[in-house]
């Protein structure tokens, strides 16, 4: 079992910002990735 | 190791020690090393130098307290002046999914940058993959001596937020983002730095 990491994506929904972005799934892009692989 | 370190590190159960030796071992094997994929840059330039200097904290989740209750009271005591990065390990990550780990990395985002205070998070189940992030899988291009990790765990990094936009912001002018894949980039660096802008500048 490898011991490298990969950091979560940024979440990208913050209070007091202008404009919200919507919110990124992670577990959502990793199925993406593993259809992908 | 250095003196210190290795004295506290005595002090530690056997499965805190694994986890203690696995944080190191990914700086060394991973973030350390000259990376072949970023013009042999390594994938953290600043780690080598906080290791040395003992400005690494890590602490360890203990299950009989909540992890934010136990996060909460640890930033409380956390002085950058001594420690530039904390680095929380959760052997109990189970308790979190995806994406309510993600939700707990936002929280705590949300309610500590404006106070300079920024988190990371690293969950087991958001590993890299070859195709999306090989410069964090197999940084010298030779896998043989790469260390096994030993236990599975989630890390939150906290660090001062205006000390990372700027060590960033150096970083990004001197082109060592140029290598990394541009989603990467979007996700976790880009995001952080556009953030500090609006909240700062």
């Amino acid at each position: 079992m490898a011991i490298s990491r990969s950091q979560i994506p940024q979440q990208i929904s913050k209070p007091g910002l202008k404009r919200k972005k919507k919110r990124k799934n992670i577990e959502s892009k990793i199925k993406k990735r593993i259809q992908k692989a | 190791m250095n003196q210190k370190l290795k004295k506290e590190f005595k002090k530690l159960k056997n499965y805190q020690k694994l986890i203690y030796e696995d944080v190191y071992l990914w700086s060394k094997h991973y973030l350390e090393v000259p990376n072949k994929h970023l013009n042999n840059m390594p994938a953290c330039p600043f780690a080598k130098k906080a290791w040395k200097e003992d400005k690494v904290w890590i602490e360890i989740r203990n299950q009989d307290i909540g992890y934010r209750r136990q996060l909460n009271k640890l930033l409380r005591s956390l002085d950058f002046t001594k420690k530039e990065i904390l680095i929380f390990c959760d052997p109990f990550f189970q308790e979190f999914s995806l994406n309510k780990f993600q939700k707990e990395i936002d929280s705590f985002n949300n309610k500590y940058n404006r106070k300079d205070i920024y988190f990371l998070g690293f969950h087991p189940k958001n590993p890299p993959t070859e195709e999306d992030q090989e410069f964090l899988l197999n940084p010298t291009g030779d896998t043989s001596d790469l260390p096994d990790g030993r236990i599975d765990f989630s890390m939150m990094l906290i660090q001062k937020f205006s000390q990372l936009y700027e060590a960033s912001d150096r970083l990004k002018r001197m082109g060592y983002y140029d290598k990394w894949p541009q989603e990467y980039y979007e996700d976790v660096v880009l995001s952080r730095q556009n953030l500090y802008k609006k909240l700062f500048t």
